[in-house]
This record gives structure tokens, C-alpha cells and sequence, in this order.
């Protein structure tokens, strides 16, 4: 079932930060919410996907997106989550009750929290 | 001989899961107040990480360090979250029959928990956490909530509910992974 996204905008130098570095994460440090998911200040010209976490679930569970776009992780749960690719490339830490994570993916792939291993989610990237 | 561990261990976790169920939501299912359902969830969550804490003492299988790692801090968040909100609405936790019921059952499972090892211990945690958080649920779900009078400490039990759920799958998969 695909369900409906909400889009949020990101300011263009805040997004570019996300891909930049030689890690395997391709992702960003966990940042308070008000921050990466906050107004758009400067120039908007990137939309990013989010995915909300909540009631220990990754909403939505599955999220098509184009190459080089961006996915907003943001955990609203009462509990730390993370997200972790299945082939542990990739990362996001620990994101604590209200924190978000950018993470622009390179390829298809499933993820879970390493915290609460019953919690999973799938991306495709086009 | 393992046989016979596993099944008496079962037999001691299926007697704390009842001794739970008839004391607290049999056909005489207690009556309690905000200040007593506080007491409850405190006691609940924190019986749950002190398990957690017996586990990262005595096991070494990486599965369950790191459920028990899950455990101690989700459940101490909840305990946080609780005593905010109790001294929010300026409500003292009241000890209860179903808070002492908690803990006679913890202290007899504590120990049996730490006269096991290895992969006796190993079975004997996970079979606990699979009966213990279902126990939890149940009354959570048919007990507390229905019960809680202040709408915030109802908002709080029905948001712990999914972790709580969440936890009972997870130990599930550990538990299956053991055998």
C-alpha cells in the first residue's frame, strides 16, 4: 500500500551537507528536530521524503524515491530508535525522542532499528 | 537432563505469569486508583530492568545483551516519563496489592534467574521476557488503562503499549533464535 507523503522543504546548503564526507553512511549526524525539519530558511529548492517514527513503526514502512533525493528520518516515538541498513553500510546513531536524520540513499535497500530489530522498512530508489 | 531445566524453568515462568494473572486480573480484578496505577507502571517497568540488568551480568550471547540494553533503556524512559508526569499532577504513587504481587513474583524470579548460567540462564531470561511483557500487556490493556481516571496517565499508558508490544516480538525472535 503506498501511502501519501508529506514533503518537506530543506535549504539547499543543509542538504548538500547531507552527501558530503568518504563514510558509509552518506547520511548525517542526528539533529533536533526543530532543526532538519524546521522552517525553510534560505533558498528551498530540495524537497525531502519523510519518514515518521512512531508507535514503533517506520510510517511509511516503504518509500520510492528519485536518485540523489533526500529522506528525513524523524523519530517521534517515546523511545531512541535508529535506522540501520540491513547490510550495516550505513547508519544513522541513535536518534533520541524528537531528533531527526537526513540520509539520501545510493541504492534499494531494507533497513530496521538495531534497538528494536522487529522494526523494519524498505527503500527504492529510481 | 536440558529437557527437564527447560521444562521447570517454564513450569516457574508460567507460575509467575499466573500468580501475575490471579492476583491482579482474574474474576476478582483489583480496583485501583491514579496514585495506584502509577505505583503499578513504576514497579512494572523497573522490575524489567533490573531482569536486564541480571542479563548483561550473566549472559554473553549478543542477542540478548542487546535486547536486555533495549530493555533497561526504554523501560527506565517510561519510568522517567511517569515520574514527570506524576509530579506534574502532583499525584504520590501508592503502593498496592498488585505493586506487592510485582514484586513477591519478581523476587522468586530473580532468583531463579541468577542460579542459572550459560545457555540455561540464556533460555530461562528470554522465556521470562516472552511471559513477563504479555503478562504487561494484558494489563496494561485490561486493567490500567481502562481504570486510569486522569486523561494524561491514560495518554501515557496507551503510548507505552506499542513499545511494549514491540518488546514481546522481539523477545519472541530471540527466544525462537535460541532454539
Amino acid at each position: 500500500m503506498r501511502i501519501k507523503i508529506l514533503p518537506v522543504a530543506f535549504a539547499l546548503a543543509m542538504a548538500t551537507g547531507c552527501t558530503s564526507g568518504t563514510d558509509k553512511t552518506a547520511g548525517h549526524k542526528p539533529d533536533p528536530v526543530s532543526e532538519a525539519a524546521g522552517t525553510p530558511a534560505g533558498n528551498v529548492t530540495e524537497q525531502a521524503r519523510v519518514v515518521v517514527i512512531e508507535q514503533m513503526k517506520f510510517v511509511p514502512d516503504t518509500i520510492t524515491v528519485k536518485k540523489g533525493d533526500t529522506i528525513l528520518f524523524v523519530n517521534k516515538d517515546i523511545v531512541p530508535h535508529d535506522v540501520t541498513g540491513v547490510d550495516q553500510h550505513w547508519a544513522s546513531g541513535t536518534l533520541a525522542p524528537g531528533s531527526s536524520w537526513r540520509f539520501v540513499p545510493r541504492q534499494d535497500g531494507d533497513y530496521f532499528c538495531s534497538i528494536h530489530v522487529v522494526m523494519k522498512g524498505r527503500i527504492t530508489v529510481h | 537432563m536440558k529437557a527437564t531445566t527447560v521444562l521447570k524453568w517454564r513450569g516457574v515462568a508460567l507460575m509467575g505469569t499466573l500468580f501475575f494473572a490471579i492476583n491482579s486480573f482474574g474474576q476478582s480484578t483489583p480496583k485501583l486508583t491514579d496514585p495506584e496505577i502509577a505505583s503499578v507502571a513504576v514497579t512494572a517497568n523497573q522490575i524489567d530492568v533490573d531482569y536486564a540488568g541480571i542479563a548483561q551480568r550473566k549472559s554473553a550471547d549478543a542477542a540478548i545483551l542487546n535486547f536486555a540494553k533495549t530493555m533497561k533503556t526504554d523501560h527506565l524512559g517510561v519510568i522517567d516519563m511517569a515520574t514527570k508526569l506524576v509530579k506534574k499532577l502532583k499525584v504520590t504513587p501508592k503502593t498496592n496489592s498488585v505493586t506487592k504481587s510485582l514484586l513477591e513474583g519478581a523476587k522468586k524470579t530473580k532468583a531463579t534467574l541468577n542460579g542459572k548460567s550459560g545457555k540455561a540462564f540464556n533460555t530461562a531470561y528470554m522465556d521470562n521476557e516472552v511471559a513477563y511483557h504479555q503478562a504487561v500487556i494484558d494489563a496494561v490493556e485490561k486493567v490500567l488503562i481502562p481504570q486510569a481516571q486522569n486523561a494524561e496517565l491514560k495518554a501515557l499508558l496507551v503510548q507505552v503499549l506499542p513499545a511494549l508490544k514491540a518488546h514481546l516480538e522481539h523477545a519472541k525472535m530471540v527466544q525462537k533464535a535460541l532454539k
